[in-house]
């Protein structure tokens, strides 16, 4: 009998949909009846799929508390027989669980899920970011005011930016159960998720201030983000305020270093 | 190669429940144990946590991942990570299992069990070098929880280790639950797995709850499901060994679903110093913990 054989099968087995007829046989084992055999490797499977499963569901706690139980279980059934994991580290599992969720039947539907779903990973994401004391108020306020229009900035390793069509900070709420208001789903929001210590926060942003952060993140200057946000902003029922917004990207932790001045 | 020893009492296995109350109480359990795969995030909470409580207790990693029958070999990344955990955290023990969980670079997230050929022992020894030939130290290795058998094997379970201690200048991790759980679904009887196995290189035990399930043939299953005490079976089986062992070993109270307070760990964890005191203390002049 060959190991290879016995391995593969089993792994075959343990992903397989159940309709699929043509999966290998595992032929290594002792001669059970059919039935035992089948219940007893069913243990093996289950614990596959269980602990899976239960991986999915504690990463997107919105998205179970959102579609229920019974849709969240189907639809982390369906995602683990298309994506088995490739790590033994499950703080890597399901990271494209968003994308799946736009296109599995019984959810494409729900045009906001996947993007509960990202501020779900976002925040996960956060959580096992690499540490790092931001930037202080303090190291800020010793900056010349030229020096710092002028200075581009390392955002934060636990820095996520989320843009959304979608009131998803509302449903993320309401997941939590910190709101119980009808809300309007097609109200679109902008979210910081940020662990610049212990805990990660969330924060419903406007879009000035998300354009202003992102072009950051995207290492424009202090000045040329200000300017970005004012010009995109412009007209805007929301008028951008850029006080508010370095008020802001320091209050929030955002900043991980300055990395000179632009020449 | 580095041997370190955890000390000859028991532990607990480390739940993210509990940091703050250990840290709050660093005198309650002799030593922790962690999975590694559990610290694989780059920082966070976690990290901080595993920071701090190294610095009052000694240290376990438990490997969940390693993989270590598999055919196709270990995973390099994983191997990697592991290493970077070891060095950062210098555990007193590494220990990973007697088992498989990836094929074809598909993970299942689960202990696989492994027929016991020569083509396996192979495949083990190999593997088990490769882990420790990177990590530059000893690692145990543990007897996993089995719910098939197979048709063909070279060697019994006890036999397999034997073979693995003398190839592979590794050490053991004797699983008394696994043991039972394992004889129990295969008809094995654990008792004369204890006497056979190779029980000079056990330097941990491992105890834990399991539950029981009955197949629609009316076949009793035990799950190792690691959700409650330590059922009495168990603790017996405890006992016996030191009749056949006598000397005090760092013993685990694992437990890993429906988490109790921590009370209850180490209400469990002072039943074992007390079954291994008097156990001990019976069969052997010497020391007792």
């Amino acid at each position: 009998m060959s190991l290879l054989d016995f391995q593969r099968a089993m792994t075959i087995n343990a992903f397989a949909n159940a309709s699929n007829t043509d999966t290998p046989p595992v032929t290594q084992l002792k001669e059970y009846d059919s039935h035992e055999l089948k219940e007893r490797l069913a243990i093996y499977r289950n614990n596959t799929l269980h602990s899976l499963r239960e991986a999915v569901k504690d990463l997107y706690p919105s998205v179970l508390a959102t579609i229920g139980e019974d849709l969240m279980k189907a639809a982390a059934h369906h995602y683990i027989q298309q994506h088995p994991p490739n790590s033994a580290a499950m703080v890597d599992f399901a990271h494209d669980f968003p994308e799946f969720l736009a296109s599995f039947e019984h959810t494409h539907a729900m045009g906001y899920l996947p993007d509960l779903a990202t501020l779900d990973l976002a925040q996960h994401r956060s959580y096992h970011a690499q540490d790092q004391d931001p930037l202080t108020a303090e190291a800020f306020s010793a900056l010349g005011l030229d020096t710092l229009a002028n200075s581009r900035i390392a955002a934060h390793p636990s820095a996520q930016l989320i843009e959304s069509n979608y009131a998803i900070y509302d449903m993320w709420q309401m997941a939590q159960g910190q709101r119980h208001d009808r809300l309007n789903a097609d109200n679109p929001q902008h979210i910081l998720v940020i662990r610049p210590q212990a805990n990660v926060e969330v924060y419903c942003i406007d879009q000035g201030h998300f354009i202003f952060l992102s072009a950051l993140k995207n290492r424009a200057s202090i000045a040329e983000a200000l300017e970005t946000a004012q010009a995109t902003t412009h007209g805007s029922a929301k008028h951008f305020e850029p006080a508010n917004a370095i008020a802001f990207l320091i209050q929030s932790g955002f900043t991980a270093q300055l990395l000179g001045e632009q020449t | 190669m580095q041997i370190n020893k955890l000390p000859p009492a028991a532990g607990i296995g480390l739940k993210a429940q509990h940091y703050q109350d250990l840290l709050d109480h660093p005198a309650s359990a002799a030593w922790l144990e962690i999975h590694p795969e559990n610290y694989m995030g780059a920082g966070g909470p976690p990290h901080r946590y595993l920071a701090a409580l190294s610095e009052h207790f000694p240290l376990s990693m438990h490997g969940v991942g390693m993989s270590l029958g598999s055919i196709d070999g270990i995973d390099s990344q994983h191997l990697q990570r592991l290493k970077t955990l070891v060095d950062r955290y210098q555990p007193t023990s590494v220990s990973e299992h007697l088992s498989w969980s990836h094929w074809n670079s598909v993970f299942l997230n689960d202990l696989l069990p492994l027929p016991y050929t020569h083509e396996s022992l192979d495949v083990v020894c190999n593997n088990i070098d490769k882990v420790q030939t990177t990590l530059g130290r000893r690692i145990l290795i543990e007897n996993p929880s089995t719910y098939i058998d197979f048709k063909h094997s070279d060697f019994t379970e006890a036999e397999f280790f034997k073979q693995i201690v003398s190839r592979c200048d590794c050490r053991l991790l004797l699983d008394i639950n696994n043991v039972f759980v394992s004889g129990s679904n295969n008809q094995f009887d654990p008792y004369l797995y204890l006497e056979h196995y190779p029980r000079q290189f056990v330097q941990e035990i491992h105890l834990a709850g399991h539950s029981l399930q009955h197949l629609s043939n009316g076949c009793e299953i035990r799950i190792d499901d690691h959700g409650s005490e330590v059922q009495s079976e168990v603790w017996q089986l405890f006992d016996y060994f030191f009749s056949l062992e006598p000397r005090a070993i760092a013993t685990l109270i694992e437990w890993d679903s429906d988490i109790p307070p921590l009370a209850t760990l180490l209400a469990q964890a002072e039943k074992a110093n007390t079954h291994m005191r008097k156990a001990v203390a019976q069969n052997h002049t010497g020391t007792a913990p």
